[in-house]
């Protein structure tokens, strides 16, 4: 029998999603428990032997005891062997007056729910196996030295699986240029000597392709997305170790909320049509949808988009727009609102003429505009 | 809009009253109680005033109008055409406020909004250009110049019109734009210096601009507010790292002491007595190695003083032999000495010999004989140089070879031998004699008596012969070295004799000779030096003896006082030892020191040192604590990563906003450019024209031209030009006039509607008033007038010279005496002051 781990991460239990509506952030804010309530559910039909939160399960260190709780009890539901739940650098501990870990603790006693604070080793004899893990938790939010060193020296029985778990950025995979997010590297993991590390921290998956193989390191990514730079639909790992140490892995997707940004440029009717297609292949209900489009249309695209916006405002979860599309501007457009030796003619069709500022043609006809509406 | 019929039911003093329009000029002329002013008044409320009302716009707008002494409401229906169908309008303020507008044969509007969005958009024109423009009471009309000017912003453009049938809806002219454009530029520029290119007088967000901020201000406070709140929480953030640093930095240290101060307290006990017992078993084998060594010494004492003292008196004897045989050394060294200065003696009486042996040899030459000798020499000497003075040049020659004898002086005669011719020359000193042959010849000095002196010098030098030979000398020179040679050995014997006597010192040569006899008999010995160094060794010993006789001494004392005895000290020596291993014994049960340490105090010592380390540490660790529980506590409720997030779109709503800056910068440029290259007419030549026009026959062709400044006349231009400011009354009502109607005409142009001018010629002279009538009646040909007057004859006479009608009415009383009608000699008002 394969010993079984459910590898999540970077839940951020206490987002606040703040510029979201009252109705919308309370949608967004549940959906973090619910997603953790999915995973917890598939783990137990899986018979998954090990729940891995490898940090970050909390956004803050200022998380309402209320979420705590509440995230300890659908923890505690896993009827696997145990949930280890590493601090990471937004929940990180630094010693024992953390009040974050301390109300964990107290909520965890008795539960399966192991909080890992310490470097230490936890080693338990599942009926798939010997295993030990080697816990790496963040001591504050930021650090330029990485937490794992301490596991080189470790003794390492050959008849146990030994797995890290950590949580940090990893050179060339992450993003951390001033070394500030407890930076890890291949290397590392390498003198580590252990047979492979759960770490967390960053928000998208890694190994990014393939179900097999025995990889250095696990990144689930986040288990449901929280913003709309999250450009996936929430990733956990499903990982089983053979009793040869062969891993063999598959991606669980537990999120139901999606963030959509379209960044397209649009030049006519067909591409908001285009758009309309590509929009309607969304599950609305569930998106959180934003438009930054750009570009140029002309009176009846306009009318088009507008009557698109309209739509998406009413059908997604959250739709907003900070298109910045200008108004088809040629010179037979400009001739019809002012005919030939006016002014404004004169002015628009030099002014098109700018190429390096296309724009300036699109400002002087909105003031000319403003004018004749007064 | 062509008005056709209106009713007052109620309305100010009004009970109920209609008046019926007609086409073109209507005159309604009237006594000041008439109502005219109220008429008026009715007729600008249904069309611009809406029935809804608050209580205290009802009482300010219409208070006036309401029936008194107690009437609620007014009311006022109006029928009009426009927009080629005719519209019956309701209006009502007051208790039973309401509006109604209805097209002939259409469904009535009943919202008082909708009613008067409605009734704006068929009058076409803007409220400011009725009131202003088309609305002109008596007093107003001579204002018309300035009041345009005041009112140019409500008033409607006038562009458009003054093109005519060149205008293009919705066209712009370059002004307008212009003004448009610097507006917006100013407007997006509020409060932003531009030289600087920041907030003007660098007024940050620290002390921000409230008012006049413009757009680019305002995001330029936006962005600055997120990116100072984004480095107070990089601040605050790398605060809490620090912090959390520092603790695990001290959490780190506690655990590396803790085993070590833990494992240290359970031992303290145990090594406490190790330690005493420790210092205490040292004690009792150091005290035991001393007895030891006592029992060993003691009964050796005595013997050892016996044998040192032996030593001692065997070097004391040594001691004085050595110095006996110092003594005679010494005194050989002085006989030595003795010897010396005997043969000093002895020498010196040699040397006397010798002297008094000389001395004796020595010529004495008295004294009184050198003396005359020197007397002699010295007046010999005197008498040679006198002699010398008178001397003679001699000179002889013979023809035969001759011998002559010669005589100079009192020199000795000399024989020469003369050749024949030979001349023969000398000097001779006072005298010279010649004998030859027989013949002598003498030859004298006359000076003196030289004879005298030759007697005189051969008299010294005789005398100096006789002493010489006495004294047995050659000369002066030797009689003086045979004197200073005798003084010279006279003085060396007495030099001697001299140190002879004090060689002898005080004793006689005797005595001397005896001395050294006996001297010479004493034994020989070593040498001084040997002796002396040999004595100072035996010096040395003799007092390491006393002294360490001494010391034993001293012990066999100090141990006696002791211990009593040797008896006495093995009893101790027993004692001790039994002590001793007890001591041990309890030593072993002890727990041991732990490795690295030499001794119990300094493992207590460092032990000490780590506790108390470890509590300052603990101490640092909780105030640590409380200084992050106070940094949590104080968390910026938005995280590093959200600012940033913020700040990107802030610093790019900024750059949007420097960029639409550009961009009307830009757009004004290119305008200018565009406006510098036109080569336009004047748009207002048109309105200048159509004043002129009027203004023309107005003044039975005095001027035929004017010139506006905007659509404001300034000069009227004919036989003479004059500044409109310095027009008479008269002329300056005509020009008003003129000017409005060429622009009610302008306004009025293709759209029905109307003008109202209230009793406008009351201060023209007849002829003017007549011109006027005529342009009116001209005017009205194409727009509907309505013309109020209280003058009969001015009634008259515009009904006359034009097509003009007097409007039905149905006349009904008025409300009573409590009518707040205005009397038509008065100028009418409206306490809104927006008509007439």
């Amino acid at each position: 029998m394969p010993l079984k781990i459910l590898h999540t991460a970077d839940n951020h239990i206490g987002l606040s999603f703040a510029k979201y509506p009252d109705e919308i952030r309370e949608r967004l804010v549940e959906e973090r428990f619910l997603a953790l309530e999915r995973l917890v559910e598939t783990a137990n039909e899986q018979k998954v032997h090990f729940f891995v939160i490898a940090g970050d399960l909390f956004d803050k260190q200022t998380v309402a005891k209320k979420l705590i709780k509440r995230a300890v009890s659908i923890l505690a539901k896993f009827e696997g062997d145990s949930v280890l739940v590493l601090a990471g650098n937004h929940d990180y501990y630094e010693g024992s007056d953390n009040k974050l870990w301390q109300t964990f603790t107290s909520e965890a006693e008795g539960t399966c729910v192991i909080p890992l604070l310490k470097q230490e080793t936890k080693e338990f004899d599942s009926d798939a196996g010997r295993i030990c893990f080697y816990a790496c938790p963040c001591p504050s939010k930021h650090s330029s030295d990485h937490m794992i060193g301490w596991t080189v020296d470790k003794d390492k029985a050959e008849d146990t699986v030994h797995i890290g778990i950590a949580h940090g950025n990893v050179e060339g995979f992450g993003l951390d240029s001033d070394n500030r997010y407890f930076n890890m590297s291949e290397t590392d993991f390498q003198n580590s000597g252990l047979d492979s590390w759960l770490l967390g921290h960053i928000h998208v998956p890694f190994p990014k392709s393939g179900t097999t193989g025995n990889p250095s390191f696990f990144m689930p990514g986040i288990h449901t997305p929280d913003s709309i730079k999250c450009t996936h639909p929430g990733y956990a790992w499903l990982i089983e170790i053979s009793e040869s140490k062969a891993f063999k892995y598959e991606p669980l997707t537990p999120g139901a909320v999606r963030f959509v940004r379209i960044n397209d440029s649009l030049t006519d009717s067909d591409d908001v049509q285009k758009l309309r297609l590509r929009c309607e292949e969304f599950d609305l209900q569930n998106t959180v949808l934003n438009f930054q489009l750009e570009g140029r249309l002309d009176e009846e695209g306009k009318k088009a988009f507008k009557d698109l916006c309209t739509q998406l405002s009413n059908e997604c979860l959250h739709f907003s727009d900070d298109s910045i599309i200008a108004t088809v501007l040629d010179a037979a457009a400009i001739s019809a609102k002012y005919p030939d030796g006016t002014i404004p003619n004169s002015l628009l069709l030099d002014l098109l003429n700018e190429e390096e500022h296309p724009e300036d043609a699109q400002i002087a006809l909105e003031i000319m505009e403003s004018i004749n509406a007064q | 809009m062509k008005l056709k019929h209106i009713q007052l039911h109620p309305f100010g003093g009004v009970a109920d009253r209609s008046f019926t329009f007609l086409d073109g000029l209507n005159v309604i002329e009237g006594p000041n109680e008439f109502g005219k002013s109220t008429l008026s008044n009715a007729l600008w409320h249904v069309l611009f005033t809406q029935s809804k009302l608050t209580p205290s716009k009802l009482k300010k707008v219409m208070g006036r109008w309401l029936p008194k002494p107690s009437g609620d409401h007014v009311q006022v229906s109006l029928q009009f055409e426009a927009d080629g169908e005719s519209w019956t309008l309701n209006k009502s303020w007051g208790a039973r406020a309401e509006s109604s507008l209805e097209k002939s044969g259409g469904q009535s509007i009943v919202d008082p909004s909708t009613v008067q969005e409605k009734l704006f958009e068929l009058l076409q024109r803007n409220e400011a250009t009725w009131q202003h423009v088309l609305f002109v009471n008596q007093a107003e009309l001579t204002r018309t110049v300035h009041a345009l000017q005041e009112n140019a912003n409500q008033i409607e453009n006038i562009q458009p019109f003054v093109l005519g049938a060149a205008s293009i809806p919705g066209d712009i002219s370059a002004d307008d734009l212009q003004d448009a454009i610097d507006e917006k530029i100013s407007d997006h520029y509020g409060r932003w210096d531009l030289d600087s290119d920041g907030p003007q007088k660098g007024r940050g967000i620290g002390n921000p601009w409230s008012v006049g901020v413009g757009p680019l201000l305002s995001a330029y406070y936006k962005q600055e507010t997120v990116q100072a709140e984004y480095h107070k929480v990089i601040a605050h953030e790398k605060q809490v790292d620090s912090l959390n640093s520092q603790i695990r930095q001290v959490q780190e240290q506690l655990e590396e002491g803790r085993e070590f101060v833990e494992t240290g307290q359970e031992l303290r006990n145990g090594l406490a007595q190790r330690g005493s017992l420790e210092e205490k078993e040292k004690g009792f084998e150091k005290e035991l190695k001393l007895l030891k060594k006592v029992m060993m010494d003691w009964p050796g004492a005595a013997k050892i003083i016996e044998s040192k003292e032996g030593e001692y008196n065997d070097v004391s004897k040594s001691l004085k032999t050595i110095e006996r045989e110092l003594e005679i050394a010494e005194q050989l060294k002085a006989a030595e000495n003795l010897k010396k200065g005997y043969k000093r003696i002895l020498d010196s009486k040699e040397q006397l010999k010798a002297a008094s042996e000389r001395l004796a040899k020595s010529n004495s030459i008295p004294a009184d004989l050198l003396s005359e000798l020197k007397n002699l020499e010295h007046k010999i000497k005197e008498l040679q140089i006198k002699l010398e003075a008178q001397k003679l040049n001699a000179s002889i020659e013979s023809q035969q070879p001759k011998q002559v004898t010669i005589t100079r002086g009192g020199e000795a005669a000399e024989e020469i031998s003369l050749n024949a011719g030979e001349n023969w020359t000398a000097t001779a000193d006072g005298k010279v004699t010649f004998a030859f042959d027989d013949l002598s010849i003498r030859v004298e000095s006359g000076n003196s008596d030289v004879n005298q002196l030759l007697d005189d010098l051969q008299s010294a030098k005789d005398r100096q012969q006789e002493i010489l030979r006495a004294l047995k000398v050659d000369n002066i020179n030797a009689a003086v070295a045979a004197d200073e040679l005798y003084k010279k050995a006279f003085a060396e014997e007495h030099r001697l004799k001299g140190l002879y006597q004090a060689a002898l010192h005080d004793r006689s040569e005797e005595e001397w000779k005896s001395k050294i006899a006996e001297l010479d008999a004493l034994p020989q010995t070593r040498s001084i030096e040997a002796l002396k160094d040999e004595r100072s060794a035996a010096f040395q010993k003799e007092a390491r003896l006393k002294a360490e006789i001494q010391q034993e001494k001293d012990n066999i004392e100090g141990w006696t006082k002791e211990y009593k005895s040797p008896d006495s000290l093995t009893d101790t020596i027993i004692n001790t030892t039994a002590e001793h291993k007890v001591t041990l014994s309890k030593l072993e049960k002890l727990p041991s020191l732990p490795e690295g340490f030499n001794s119990v105090p300094e493992y207590f010592d460092k032990l000490d040192r780590k506790a108390a380390s470890q509590r300052q540490m603990q101490e640092r660790l909780g105030a640590f604590s409380i200084e992050l529980a106070e940094l949590s506590g104080a968390s910026p409720e938005k995280t590093a990563e959200d600012l940033r997030e913020e700040l990107d779109f802030q610093e790019r709503a900024f750059q949007k906003r420097v960029n639409e800056g550009l961009a009307l910068q830009r757009i004004k440029a290119k305008l200018e450019t565009i406006v510098a290259n036109r080569d336009e007419a004047d748009p207002l030549a048109n309105l200048e024209s159509s004043i002129a026009a009027y203004f023309s026959k107005l003044t039975s062709n005095r001027y035929q031209d004017i010139r506006l400044d905007g659509t404001a006349p300034v000069e009227v231009i004919g036989q003479h030009s004059f500044e409109t400011d310095l027009l008479s009354q008269g002329t300056a009502g005509s020009l008003a006039l003129a000017t409005r109607l060429a622009m009610a005409e302008l306004y009025l142009d293709e759209m029905d509607g109307f003008l109202i001018l209230d009793d406008p010629f009351t201060d023209m002279d007849p002829v003017r008033r007549k011109a006027a009538h005529i342009c009116l009646g001209k005017f009205s040909e194409n727009h509907q007038v309505i013309l109020f007057t209280c003058h009969p004859e001015h009634a008259e006479e515009i009904l006359k010279l034009t097509n003009a009608s007097r409007p039905e009415m149905d006349n009904k009383p008025h409300l009573g005496t409590a009518s707040t009608e205005t009397p038509d000699s008065e100028t009418p008002e409206v306490d809104t002051g927006r008509l007439f």
